[in-house]
């Protein structure tokens, strides 16, 4: 009795002791110090241009330099040695794309040995356009109060886009039915070569191919402001008759996306079945893009 | 650009005019045509991008296994932007061999890809992983951007992480965000005997780590815009009271020698000060202070018998957005960063709660209380615009990405069973989906950019 006593006293209290030892504080609760990842360990530079495809077959097209700054002779043809360009970016910058100050040289592409844009069209194109009719599901908007003309036209994307449970509340403005801009079409020169109704038609289906084939770069906070000019020449078949140039300056990293959206769409799309009687119409043509209905 | 955009912005209010006529045909007078027809454009494919990432290159099996995991990385973040597309692997007809040549670029126009990423992994003989990729427009046939990385193998979903970046900078012109975590708080056990964590993850919830031990309560964790450092309200001292935590080090204190609970905490956008509630013993009311983390002194911003918190400071620092009830019912205010010119902003029906600054700066995130449900909204910085990302029965707490183009919350689901977990939700409101956590999470909060 007194031995088991002790023993069970004795237990109790290394039990007890060893709480005391291996329960950790909570206070003191360890984290492994490899948590952080150290930034500093990923360095990184800019990987050069690898040399211009020897034989491009069905690369009829090459968008031409824009003019406006002067091109840029590329630093390097070949990636094995890897330099960094003249700009060289040291270690971890804190940010690993490219900064400002890198922009313009990456937007200017120097000239590169390319044939000219060909008038005619490569079939691999033709067949591209033929075979692309991209599913046509755009995300329903949840709600359209009734008609009022909105005051600002982000307010009218705003309240597409609002996903209030009930009609209840929200200061928001009503909306108009249309989000989509109307078909009619509104002529504002008369001395216009082309009666307004071969124009319309042109138009028609220009818009129609880019509603299929651009995609404008999203996310914007100021897509509004946003206005990207294109000058287009195009042959008698509906392609380029030079690869689409942009007037538009690029300035900055959203500008230049959406020049290069705007382009990617303009070639994605061609030819334009554009009807022939009327070339003299549209054999020049200026498009602006603006993202306006996009965030 | 900024001058442009000062001309347009006084042209605004004919801009939806023009807008809701998209097809204007105009006489453009440049001299080397008669008449040129001029169209404008403003409906484009709402579609995600389409985007080929093939698998990065490499001459050893290890090597190759690499490349696949970080494509897979890329692919993932991608795809959860909602921004893009990534075309299945399987569907690619160019199998990539040379990092080095250009891309057959017909044979991913037939995909109907519209950029192209490849890249090439190679360990070094120092144990570095060495990790390249370029990104291709594939219709203007040039290389977009392209970077070099090195770093060490167990780094190597961060090199996803980075390369995701720079694609999706480079092809919408803003920042990317997929280079950061999310600390929150994970919930383990029944409901009415929840153990509460300090928990942290990657973006995308791979790499979780625990921060403590579930012992005491931990609410509303956030992260130092400039530092590796958690501030959070813990009852760890019975009273709730607002920490520090060190993530390198794991160390932990208390913020200040307050009298009562200080809950609410944030850092500024600088890092040095943390702004909280502080309520008094025996004060029915709380108010928003400020502590330098140097020089510890205190700052008292509003002075009212009505309870103030959920300060947040706009990204510039100049201003601070917080919820008071001073008016009655908990509304949105805006006051200057010394606690001048305090004005409510939110007017709508309902109770506006947890307001969060963007990044960007544009735009605040609240939660609302309307008719029993809890919504996730945002608002202009005045107030305007007001508009609602997703509803339900009990949505909470948003937290912006690095860019704030996306916004995370938490959702709690009914029932005995039910908990809450993480959701995602863009600007838009579209593109919500849940993010993946093994067990219950709340009271999530998006870190800046790791580098």
């Amino acid at each position: 009795m007194r031995w088991s006593v002790s023993i069970s006293s004795l237990i109790h209290v290394a039990l007890l002791a060893s709480a005391v030892v291996v329960l950790p504080d909570p206070e003191e609760f360890e984290v492994t110090t490899s948590e952080a990842v150290p930034v500093e360990i990923i360095s990184e530079e800019e990987v050069p241009k690898p040399v211009p495809p020897e034989k491009p077959p069905e690369e009829a097209k090459k968008p031409e330099p824009p003019k406006l700054e002067p091109p840029k002779p590329e630093p390097k043809q070949e990636v094995a040695a890897l330099p960094p360009k003249p700009e060289p970016e040291p270690t971890p910058k804190p940010d690993p794309v490219e900064e400002p100050p890198q922009e313009k040289p990456v937007e200017e592409k120097p000239p590169e040995p390319k044939p000219e844009a060909k008038p005619e069209t490569p079939d691999p194109l033709k067949k591209l356009i033929e075979s692309h009719k991209l599913p046509q599901k755009k995300p329903k908007a949840p709600k359209r109060p009734k008609e009022k003309p909105p005051e600002r036209f982000d307010d009218t994307i705003n309240a597409l886009l609002n996903k209030l449970p009930d009609e209840t509340s929200a200061p928001l403005p009503d909306v108009t039915e249309e989000t989509e801009p109307t078909d009619t079409p509104r002529t504002a020169a008369v001395s216009q070569s082309g009666t307004q109704l071969e124009r319309e038609q042109i138009a028609e289906i220009v818009r129609a191919k880019m509603s299929q084939c651009w995609n404008p770069p999203a996310a914007l906070k100021d897509a509004h402001n946003l206005k990207v000019t294109f000058n287009l020449a195009f042959d008698r078949s509906g392609g380029f008759a030079r690869a689409p140039q942009s007037e538009t300056a690029v300035s900055d990293s959203i500008t230049r996306a959406a020049v290069e959206s705007a382009r990617r769409a303009l070639m994605r799309c061609a030819p334009y079945p554009l009807p022939e009687e009327t070339y003299d119409v549209w054999k020049d043509m200026v498009l602006n893009f603006r993202p306006i209905t996009m965030f | 650009m900024s001058a442009y955009m000062k001309t347009v912005s006084s042209k605004l209010a004919t801009l939806a005019a023009v807008a809701v006529c998209a097809v204007a045909l105009l006489l453009a007078g440049t001299p080397r045509s008669l008449a040129l027809i001029e169209i404008d454009i403003t409906q484009g494919n709402v579609e995600p991008m389409p985007i080929a990432v093939a698998d990065f290159i490499g001459s050893s099996e290890k090597d190759r296994q690499f490349g696949q995991d970080i494509a897979g990385v890329i692919n993932g973040n991608l795809q959860r932007s909602g921004l893009f597309r990534p075309l299945g692997r399987d569907a690619h007809i160019e199998k990539i061999s040379s990092f080095d040549a250009a891309p057959r670029f017909g044979d991913w126009r037939i995909i109907k890809a519209q950029a192209l990423v490849t890249g090439r992994i190679a360990l070094q003989s120092d144990g570095r992983l060495k990790a390249e990729f370029r990104l291709w427009d594939v219709f203007a046939q040039t290389q977009l951007t392209g970077f070099q990385f090195f770093t060490t193998p167990r780094n190597w979903r961060r090199i996803g992480h980075l390369i995701s970046d720079a694609v999706y900078q480079r092809l919408t012109g803003e920042k990317g965000y997929f280079d950061s975590r999310v600390v929150f708080i994970e919930e383990t056990g029944p409901k009415d005997q929840r153990v509460k964590r300090l928990a942290m993850m990657d973006q995308d919830g791979a790499n979780l780590r625990r921060l403590t031990n579930g012992d005491h309560l931990v609410l509303t964790p956030r992260f130092n815009p400039k530092s590796q450092q958690i501030t959070y309200m813990s009852y760890a001292g019975r009273k709730p009271r607002v920490y520090l935590y060190n993530i390198e080090t794991g160390q932990r204190e208390i913020v200040g020698d307050f009298q009562g609970m200080t809950f609410a905490p944030r850092f500024s956008p600088d890092g040095r000060q943390v702004i909280m509630s502080w309520q008094r013993d025996g004060d029915g009311n709380a108010n928003i202070y400020t502590m330098d983390l140097r020089s510890r002194k205190i700052r008292r911003l509003t002075n009212t018998p009505a309870i103030d918190t959920g300060p947040s400071y706009s990204p510039d620092g100049k201003q601070i957005v917080f919820e008071s009830d001073r008016g009655g019912s908990q509304q949105i205010y805006v006051m200057n960063s010394d606690g001048s010119g305090q004005q409510r902003i939110s007017f709508g029906k309902g109770r506006y709660s947890t307001p969060v600054w963007s990044p960007r700066g544009d735009m605040i995130a609240f939660t609302k209380l309307l008719s029993r449900r809890f919504l996730i909204g945002v608002m202009r910085r005045d107030g305007s615009g007001e508009r609602i990302l997703t509803e339900g029965y009990h949505n909470e707490g948003p937290t912006w990405s690095p860019n704030g183009r996306v916004l995370l919350f938490f959702r709690e689901s009914r029932g005995e069973r039910g908990g809450p977990k993480l959701w995602s939700v863009d600007l838009t409101g579209y593109n919500e989906q849940e993010v993946e956590t093994s067990n219950f999470a709340s009271d999530p909060a998006w870190s800046p950019l790791m580098n």
